[in-house]
Formats: C-alpha cells, sequence, structure tokens
C-alpha cells in the first residue's frame, strides 16, 4: 500500500510539472481555460500511458530486477529528488531520477544491465538536440505557409488556437507515453502490478498533479513561451511533442522540461532571437548529473539502512 | 472563416458595424459641411451637428461594447491591443468630427469666400483620407488583404491636406479678415486638418498589424 501512495506522489509531481510544457501556451494566452486544459491533458496523458507506454516500460524495467521494497525506495527516491530540485527552482527530469535510484537498487543486487543505460543516457543528451532540430525543420515551411495564407486576425487567432489545442492534446498523449514507465516499470518489475495496469495506474497518478496542482508551473512556462509570439509557441509544442513520441516509440523516456528547451532554441535560431540563457543549460546540465546522482544516494543509503536494519 | 466561438463573432460584427458608422460620420460631414459653407446658415449647421452627433453616439456605444467583450472576455489575445487601439484613436476621429461643428456654433464661424472652396477641398481629401482608412481596416481585419503601399496612400493624403492646411492659414493672415476672425478661422481649420492627422496615426498602427501578421 506504502508503495502505491509513493508512486502516487511521484506520479503527481511529474503531471505537475510537465502539465505547463503541453498546454501552457494556450492557457497563458487564454485561448483555453485553465480547468478545460487540465481536463484535456489528464485525458490524455491516461490515453497515451495506457496505449503507448509500454515500450518505455519495458526499457527502463530492464535496467534491473526489482523487489516490492526496492521498488517502494526507488519511488521515493525519485519523490524526493523531484522535491529538492524544486527547491532550488531546477526543472525536474524525474525519468532521470528514477534512473539513478534503479542503478542503486540493482547495483546492491549486482544485476544491473548495464548495456541499456547507455540508450536512456544518450536519450537524455539526445533530447533538447532532437527538439532543436526538429523545431528548427518545422518552423521554415510552417511559417512560409503562414505568410502564404495571409490570414485576417480573426481567423489566424482561431486557427492557431485550434493548432494550440491540438498540439496540447497531442503533447499530453506523448507524455502519457513517455512518462508513465517512470513510475509503471518499478510497479512492474517489482511484480506489484500487470503492465496495462500499472500503465493505467501510472497515467491515472499523473492526471491527478496535473488536475490539482499544475496551474503555478503552466503559467511560468506558457509565459516564456508566449513572450515569443503564438505561432512561434505552437511550433515550440509541436516539436516538443514530436520528440516525447519519438522517444515513447523507441522506448525511452525523457524529459518534456528539456524538449521545450531544445524546441525554443530552434525556433530561436530562425526568429534570430535569444529564446534560451546560459542559465537555462545550465539547469538542463544539473538535471543530467544531479537528478540521478541524487537519487543514486537517496536510494542507496535507503539500501544501507535496510541491511543495517535487516543484520 | 474557422471556428469562431460565439464571443469572437460577436466582436468581428461589432467592429465591422463601427467601422461602417466612422465611415458614415465622414459622408455626411462632408455632405453637411458643403451644404453650411454654400449656404452658411445656423439651421444647416445645427442639422450637421445633430447627424453627427447621433452617429459619433452610436460608434461610443459600439466601441464600449467591443472593449468590454475584448477586456472582460479576455478575447483574442494577439490582436486585442491592435483593435483597442484602432477604435480607441478612430473614436477620436468622430470626436472631431462632432467638435468641428460645435466649434462652428459656438464661436459663429463666418464663412468667407476665400475659404469657402478651400475648406471644402480639405474636407474632401480628408474624407477620401477615412474612407480608405476605414476600408483597409476592413480589408486587413476582414478580408486578410492590406498592405503597406496601401497604408502609405493614407500617409500621402495626410500630407496633402498638411500642406492645402499650410496655405490656406498662409492666406487668411494675409487677407483683410479681422483680426480675431483669423483666429478663430486658424483654429477652426486646423481642427479639421487634424483628422487627417488621427487617420495617420491609426495607418501606423495599421503598419505595424501588417508588419506583425508576418512571420
Amino acid at each position: 500500500m506504502l508503495t502505491f501512495v509513493v508512486a502516487a506522489f511521484t506520479g503527481w509531481t511529474i503531471g505537475s510539472n510537465a502539465a505547463g510544457n503541453v498546454f501552457g501556451p494556450a492557457v497563458m494566452s487564454r485561448m483555453l481555460r485553465y480547468r478545460t486544459a487540465t481536463i484535456l491533458c489528464s485525458l490524455f496523458v491516461v490515453i497515451g500511458a495506457v496505449a503507448e507506454s509500454s515500450r518505455c516500460i519495458a526499457t527502463l524495467g530492464a535496467v534491473a530486477s526489482q523487489t516490492s521494497f526496492s521498488a517502494l525506495l526507488i519511488l521515493a527516491a525519485a519523490g524526493i529528488t523531484t522535491l529538492a530540485m524544486t527547491a532550488f527552482g531546477i526543472p525536474v527530469p524525474t525519468s532521470q531520477a528514477v534512473l539513478g535510484a534503479i542503478i542503486a537498487a540493482g547495483m546492491f543486487r549486482g544485476d544491473v544491465q548495464w548495456n541499456t543505460v547507455p540508450k536512456i543516457v544518450g536519450s537524455w543528451i539526445a533530447t533538447p538536440i532532437c527538439a532543436a532540430l526538429l523545431a528548427g525543420l518545422l518552423f521554415p515551411p510552417l511559417s512560409k505557409l503562414h505568410n502564404y495564407l495571409r490570414l485576417d486576425p480573426f481567423t489566424r487567432h482561431s486557427v492557431i488556437r485550434t493548432l494550440l489545442i491540438a498540439t496540447g492534446i497531442y503533447g499530453s498523449y506523448a507524455l502519457g507515453a513517455n512518462n508513465a514507465a517512470n513510475i509503471g516499470a518499478v510497479l512492474v518489475r517489482g511484480g506489484l502490478l500487470p503492465e496495462f495496469e500499472a500503465a493505467l495506474l501510472a497515467g491515472v497518478v499523473i492526471s491527478l498533479g496535473v488536475l490539482t496542482y499544475a496551474k503555478k508551473v503552466m503559467i511560468t512556462v506558457g509565459q516564456r513561451l508566449v513572450s515569443l509570439d503564438m505561432f512561434s509557441a505552437f511550433v515550440v509544442v509541436l516539436a516538443e511533442s514530436l520528440t516525447m513520441h519519438a522517444f515513447a516509440m523507441l522506448g525511452t523516456p525523457v524529459s518534456s522540461s528539456h524538449a521545450v528547451v531544445g524546441a525554443l532554441l530552434g525556433v530561436g535560431m530562425f526568429k534570430s532571437v535569444r529564446t534560451i540563457n546560459a542559465r537555462m543549460v545550465w539547469q538542463i546540465g544539473l538535471g543530467w548529473v544531479c537528478s540521478p546522482a541524487i537519487a543514486f544516494a537517496v536510494t542507496t543509503l535507503g539500501m544501507l539502512s535496510a541491511r543495517w536494519w535487516g543484520d | 472563416m474557422l471556428i469562431f466561438n460565439k464571443r469572437e463573432k460577436l466582436v468581428h460584427e461589432l467592429l465591422q458595424a463601427y467601422l461602417d458608422l466612422i465611415s458614415r460620420c465622414s459622408v455626411e460631414f462632408h455632405n453637411l459641411l458643403l451644404r453650411y459653407l454654400d449656404h452658411s446658415s445656423s439651421e444647416n449647421l445645427e442639422s450637421l451637428v445633430n447627424t453627427i452627433a447621433t452617429l459619433e453616439a452610436r460608434a461610443d456605444d459600439q466601441r464600449r461594447s467591443i472593449e468590454d467583450m475584448l477586456y472582460a472576455k479576455a478575447l483574442l489575445p494577439e490582436a486585442r491591443g491592435d483593435i483597442l487601439g484602432l477604435i480607441e484613436n478612430a473614436d477620436r476621429i468622430a470626436n472631431k468630427y462632432e467638435s468641428f461643428g460645435y466649434i462652428a456654433i459656438c464661436q459663429k464661424i463666418h464663412v468667407y469666400p476665400l475659404i469657402k472652396d478651400r475648406t471644402s477641398a480639405i474636407s474632401e481629401v480628408t474624407k477620401k483620407c477615412v474612407l480608405r482608412l476605414m476600408q483597409l481596416i476592413n480589408d486587413l481585419y476582414f478580408e486578410g488583404k492590406g498592405s503597406l503601399d496601401e497604408i502609405n496612400e493614407i500617409i500621402a493624403l495626410e500630407s496633402e491636406v498638411d500642406v492645402m492646411q499650410f496655405h490656406l492659414i498662409s492666406d487668411i493672415f494675409s487677407s483683410t479678415i479681422p483680426d480675431l476672425q483669423k483666429i478663430l478661422l486658424r483654429d477652426w481649420i486646423n481642427h479639421l486638418c487634424s483628422i487627417t492627422n488621427l487617420a495617420e496615426n491609426i495607418a501606423d498602427r495599421l503598419k505595424l498589424v501588417v508588419m506583425k501578421s508576418t512571420i
């Protein structure tokens, strides 16, 4: 029971942090009500989790075997890492915390499948790069089409609102498909739930985070994106969603915050504006290193404590 | 027209109606002013003021409705600032038309032969400028047309009025009209010519709208 409570907490933090990356621009520009956005997002996160998270669950689950205790410890470590990094104002890549914790737990039993790790770590680095490239590839033809159509401001508004909502829905689906594995993989490998139920539970707890505590991050991310313009914000969310979905299909959970930063960079290059700063790059680097490191340390401490109490 | 929601559709219709009212203000003003310049009767002048005041009051109501919709319902986030700026300046145009008549009534402006034809010519260019402007706003906001060249036409008409204003005022002060009347006439003419300045302000704003519509 405690494992499920901790899983719910970790999923809740994912949902509360990631919803802004997909629906932030639509909500901040008041094209869509916050409540409607969270309902749409939570619904499609669950659908994405159930429909397409199995590959990510398989990849993350293959890193090391789990017991019900290690599953609890991993989810708790990921939750604590998320809290700690949020306290320092650093975007939280939960998937990286989960991997750090899984490796720590696996090392105690000596069954870490190291050959799976480079694929996952490589995808972290590839996430912002792919998002930047995608945004860079999408922006010129889409902006040419936009300029060719010469829509009046009223029609343009309707079109962009529709596109932002559609990409928000797609992004939510991709988020569920990608990030549900952070919870689901641990529950499946810990023998606590079968795959479908684990994916469903992960989707539901992420949705709870979206429904109950996404406003703050949505405002922060939304403001940053809409400060460009609505069309560019749409391209950023589209590139981010495509990246998340592509990695979900490849079976590696990645960070939506990192995908957004990459997409911002890609759009910024074409608009000749500085969309990201050194602080954001620094935060990504910190996420790559600190997130798995803190989770690794917390899990190791937990395993040592358990061994000590056991002895 | 794609999936407009009801409130956006209403703003769309209100804005179109508002532009029609300002255009009507311009046409009515010009026709009535010509009659006044021909006959110089206070009856004609009062008719001018009443007609323009009615149109201006209706335009005010439309403007308030548009502002309420855009602010209270937070619609059209990207275009909101531009639309509010446009209707604010267009409202000043209607106010100028109205106060021009009031000035003539209150200050008993006498129509001297020297100013008759030239005031009418200024009014003609002003009307052309305002109508062209309203058409341009209509094209931009409802048809997705309109170019910087067309906006520059408005600016050219404003310059034309500036030249006419300068020569007319110079001639007034070179004439034998009594000094007090000269000053009243100068202010009256300046008032009329300021309408194209407002049109130019709107044209400048439209330039930004055109530039923003391309990425």
